[in-house]
């Protein structure tokens, strides 16, 4: 083949992934920008702080913001002891329960593939009906846990897989127990990555909507405990773009809201992230 | 408290804790009829050897040749590996290493190990010394201090780390940081040291220094060593047992002191393998 063709061949690799990827770029900053364009003007301390009024129409997401505070709270630490300890299970201690970290690992891969409304459906049957929680933060949190703890458990197994199987071996040879290498060297070392799935799964909860609808409710009221119901910022964009009309301008402002924290949670996750790498001492 | 599988704690009252020298001829380690399986593959097959205290043993022949899973059996490192079966009988001074009532965590205190790879944990420098000393029930920190200054000082690291022992220990040259995991063993006071080929990983300068290293701990330690450098091998040790694969397993050929290995070998292959004709 001439220098002649392959150059052509060059260029039309180069340009065929430049497009891929500026496709991919645009569709994000159109949907970005929408939100900034169409939200900006509804942000502001006042929408921040007040209370929804008219259906949500006026005022501002206070509650709504405290209620998926909330939740996310409820989710997390039930998720992160859970998540953490089944993935110790199974990447550190395959060897005593092979057959029982295969069905794990199976079950996981299933619950990850699930669609939301199914674990919203399940969550209502299971936690509001079942054990009489109700319509509450506390089953909301239970469900979005039940959600994301795939999620959680397969990127912290990632993590302790990906260390050198030269700290098992080195601490091992120095005579360390299996419990305080794990304490003290494998869940220090594999925290980034913990970290991210924390982060990932933080990302996924705090856009969930269908998994909250039939278990947190949408009372848009401040809630007084665990106990009452309280609604989601995604739960509240549905309800005003689907249900409130009139309600466009202040689901628009909502949205910037969770996509900005979106943003910060990453950004905040990236730089954890950072110094951890470059410091690249894990406990002085 | 006297059964024979019982292995003395290490005691932060020990202040003189370098192992005293017993120029003894008596085998310290014994194994017989050694047998290694990983599942259905047979590694090692009827191992008997017996290594001098106080002496360094090579440990040679090509890869493959079951050197390393030898090693491993002596501080029971094999446990770590799924589908491993050791048989046979491995006696170190009084205790039955393979014995499941010995207590493989002070077995391990007692005979440590250094790596092929470099593999200081990614603390820093002082953490690497703490961290087993503390897990080995040292937790006086004026002992610790000491522990770490000794140890290091005894690898030749003192005068250049004593600054910044604070800061990371994956931040110093792999010499260092082999000399470093060679301290973090030391500060355990081990009688024995398995060392697996400790300076293939390095360059020339930094092998010469550990290998300098190694000799001076002849003596009070008593030391196993693979390796692959015959002429490592020839300088260093006391004793070499050459290792070869037969019948599908890994089985020793022929075990003499360094002379007689070298000049007067007994076996047809261990000529061959020194010619470098073999191997």
């Amino acid at each position: 083949m001439s220098s002649h063709h392959q150059a052509i061949q060059d260029k039309l690799a180069m340009g065929i992934t430049w497009s891929v990827a500026m496709l991919l770029m645009s569709t994000f900053l159109w949907l970005f920008s929408d939100i900034v364009i169409h939200g900006i003007s509804g942000v502001s301390w006042e929408f921040l702080t007040a209370r929804p009024l008219n259906a949500g129409r006026e005022g501002g997401i206070a509650p709504i913001l405290v209620s998926t505070a909330l939740i996310l709270m409820v989710c997390m630490a039930i998720a992160l002891p859970i998540g953490l300890g089944t993935a110790i299970l199974l990447s550190e201690l395959t060897h005593q329960f092979g057959w029982m970290s295969n069905l794990i690992r199976r079950s996981l891969d299933v619950l990850a593939g699930i669609p939301s409304i199914v674990f919203g459906l399940f969550g209502n049957a299971f936690f509001c009906i079942t054990l009489g929680l109700g319509f509450s933060i506390v089953s909301g949190g239970l469900t979005l846990a039940c959600m994301v703890l795939p999620i959680l458990i397969r990127s912290t197994e990632e993590g302790f897989r990906a260390l050198p199987a030269d700290y098992r071996l080195s601490a091992a040879a120095l005579g360390l127990s299996q419990a305080s290498t794990l304490i003290s060297l494998l869940i220090p070392a594999a925290m980034p990555a913990m970290l991210a799935g924390f982060i990932l799964g933080l990302g996924r909860a705090i856009a969930e909507t269908a998994a909250l609808i039939f278990t947190s409710g949408y009372v848009d009221r401040m809630p007084e405990s665990l106990w009452d119901s309280g609604r989601a910022l995604s739960i509240h964009i549905y309800d005003l773009s689907m249900n409130v009309p009139g309600g466009n301008a202040n689901a628009y402002a909502t949205a910037l809201v969770l996509i900005t924290l979106l943003f910060i949670i990453n950004a905040g996750a990236q730089a954890i992230g950072h110094r951890w790498s470059s410091k690249r001492v894990l406990v002085a | 408290m006297n059964q024979p599988n019982t292995i003395p704690a290490l005691k932060p009252s020990d202040s003189k804790r370098t192992p005293r020298p017993h120029p003894s001829s008596e085998p310290f380690i014994f194994t017989e009829n050694l047998n290694v399986r990983y599942g259905s593959q047979q590694a090692l097959g009827g191992v008997s050897l017996s290594i001098k205290q106080g002496k360094i043993t090579a440990l040679v022949g090509p890869s493959g040749s079951g050197k390393t899973s030898f090693l491993t059996c002596l501080n029971r490192l094999t446990d770590l590996v799924p589908h491993c079966q050791v048989s046979g009988s491995i006696q170190f001074g009084k205790i039955d290493v393979l014995s499941p009532d010995t207590n493989v965590l002070q077995l391990r205190r007692r005979i440590g190990m250094i790596f092929q790879k470099p593999n200081p944990f990614p603390f820093s420098i002082r953490k690497n010394l703490v961290f087993p000393l503390r897990e080995h029930g040292i937790k006086d920190t004026a002992t610790i201090d000491a522990r770490i200054q000794e140890s290091l000082t005894r690898v030749g690291l003192w005068k250049e780390v004593y600054d910044r022992l604070d800061s990371s220990a994956l931040a110093l040259s792999g010499g260092q940081q082999q000399r470093l995991c060679i301290a973090r063993a030391l500060s355990l006071s081990p009688e024995v040291l398995l060392m697996d080929e400790p300076c293939s990983a390095l360059d020339p300068i930094s092998s010469g220094v550990v290998e300098d290293l190694i000799a001076s701990l002849r003596g009070p330690y008593t030391i196993v060593m693979v390796t692959h450098n015959l002429a490592q091998a020839r300088r260093m040790a006391d004793h070499v047992a050459l290792f070869w694969l037969q019948h599908g397993n890994g089985q020793i050929i022929e075990s003499q002191p360094t002379r007689e290995f070298f000049h007067h070998p007994q076996h047809k292959l261990t000529k061959e393998y020194i010619d470098g004709v073999r191997g």
